[in-house]
């Protein structure tokens, strides 16, 4: 898997094929404006190198919504991609870029938690 | 160009400085680790089929480590070097280190307008000259700190702890390195993906950056960045006429004052070969012989001083790490030093549990080593 190149979009969405993104949601985390959304079987498929390539590619916020990890059907995504956005947010502060670029989502049963800088 | 005419190559129009493309020095086939392991690489097939005007796509197993390089003068790698910028970026599968993450840290850097904050391991105990102040003497750090991330937790170890141990031998010389904040890869890994643009740019941004502080010697302490910086940029950056040198190979020319605690230990270390050491000075060995009480053991040649760029994480360069490590053992001793911070991290990383084959050596960086047994000189304390 690998990010598309953004030609001016916004924003750069991966999420759990079991879950649907809401607009209000969207619109919270990117604002107006065109998006890309990535469906993906599990959000433990996203990477640090899938969300890296994303803020490489331009993209001015790269999302991940994820289930909660109660809700994880694998029983382990939500915990490798929480692990792979902490990483991708300490690689992102040493490269210099703004870590508000970066955004995690965790979704319990319509509940979101919505971190942007580290995982509470 | 096409793709179909990038797969072909055009053999008279390719100048080779080694002279392996006009036939006049070859490959030494029974010296090359990858052949051991990868029964269709043989290095010098690949040069006869380059000769015939195509791609030879299984040049980019190729470690770059010069043992089947029959002089200075005839390098492999630098063959490889030539054939690869000459086909350029192409639409094949080459394999990313980290999903991809440190290539995307280049393309940030490449982007070149981000303040990076790569400089978080330098404390109060160390001294580099201040960001405004210039100093002959610059300190390579590679992707160190983004290692730190992606690795650190993983191996135990933090790459940046070599940065620091340099700095701390550079100080007990009387020196403060320069240590740029916003220094950028060395493009090795583009440069073998064919992305001679891009590489340019990198080495381009570091030269001027070196020269806006008036640099004139730099040292590294790993060695795949020591030979990118002093054989391909010389060759690929124009104006690129700093003095590159093993961290090394500097402490044995200019510390001749280092002194150091002794040590009941005994150490294994690599004999020196082109890859690291092109003008034979077995730098590592006499350093290490100003320890008193310390053992030197030597393994047997023939074993890669690299493993290869962060692409070339296979099941190949694996064996062939484990086989280094298993030689190391073979010398019966405790320790083995390690003078590369890439080699280290590569190591370390394979020891990580559920590592294939067992080794149990121990492997440490032969700056951190040195660095705990150096003593100091009370001119330069504080310098
Ligand atoms: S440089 Fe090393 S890996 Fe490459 S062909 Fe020669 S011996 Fe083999």
């Amino acid at each position: 898997m690998t990010a598309p190149r953004s030609q001016n979009k916004k924003g750069l969405l991966f999420y759990c094929t079991r879950l649907i993104p809401d607009s209000e949601l969207e619109y919270d985390i990117f604002g107006s404006g065109d998006i890309v959304r990535i469906e993906i079987p599990c959000s433990g498929r996203v990477g640090i190198g899938e969300i890296m390539q994303g803020i490489a590619e331009g993209y001015e916020k790269v999302a991940v919504l994820s289930c909660g990890e109660k809700s994880c059907l694998h029983g382990f995504g939500c915990t490798e991609a929480k692990k792979a956005y902490e990483k991708a947010i300490k690689l992102a502060s040493v490269a210099g870029v703004d870590t508000d670029r970066l955004v995690f989502i965790e979704q319990d049963l319509g509940n979101s938690i919505y971190n942007t800088n580290g995982l509470k | 160009m096409t793709e179909q005419e990038r797969h072909s190559l055009s053999l008279p129009e390719i100048k080779c400085e080694t002279g392996m493309l006009e036939g006049k020095s070859a490959p030494d086939d029974s010296k090359c680790p990858v052949a051991k392991y990868r029964d269709e690489f043989v290095p010098s097939r690949l040069i006869d089929e380059a000769k015939t005007g195509w791609f030879p796509k299984g040049i980019r197993s190729c470690i770059g480590c010069e043992l089947c390089s029959p002089s200075k003068d005839a390098s492999f790698p630098m063959c490889v070097d030539t054939l690869v910028t000459a086909v350029g970026r192409r639409d094949e599968f080459i394999p990313l280190a980290f999903g991809g993450a440190l290539d995307s840290i280049v393309s940030l850097q490449l982007i070149n307008k981000y303040k990076q904050n790569r400089l978080g391991w330098i404390d109060n105990g160390i001294h580099v000259a201040g960001e405004k102040d210039k100093s002959d003497v610059g300190l390579f750090v590679g992707a160190a700190p983004y290692l730190d991330v992606l690795l650190g937790e993983e191996i135990g170890f933090n790459p940046t702890d070599e940065s620091r141990a340099a700095v701390d031998l550079l100080n007990s010389i009387g020196i403060s390195p320069v240590v740029l904040p916003n220094e950028v890869d060395t493009g090795a890994d583009r440069l073998h993906e064919g992305d001679s643009e891009a590489f340019i740019k990198l080495g381009t941004i570091n030269r001027d950056l070196y020269k806006s502080r008036g640099v004139k010697t730099i040292v590294t302490t790993c060695d795949d960045c020591c030979y990118t910086l002093r054989s391909r940029y010389r060759k690929y950056i124009p104006g690129w006429d700093f003095k590159v040198m093993r961290l090394a190979d500097y402490l044995l020319k200019f510390g001749g004052r280092l002194t150091f605690l002794s040590a009941k230990e005994t150490v294994a270390i690599q004999p020196p070969d082109m890859y690291t050491d092109p003008d034979g000075l077995d730098s590592v060995r006499k350093l290490l012989k100003k320890i008193p009480g310390l053992t030197i053991k030597e393994i047997e040649s023939g074993h890669p001083s690299t493993f290869g760029g962060w692409g070339q994480f296979d099941s190949v360069t694996k064996r062939i790490e484990t086989d280094f490590l298993k030689a190391a053992e073979k010398t019966g001793a405790d320790t083995v030093l390690i003078p590369s911070t890439t080699m280290l991290v590569r190591l370390l990383e394979g020891r990580r549990p559920g590592s294939w084959e067992e080794t149990s050596i121990a492997i440490k960086g032969l700056y951190q080593f040195l660095s705990a047994q150096h003593t100091v000189h009370e001119e330069f304390a504080g310098a």
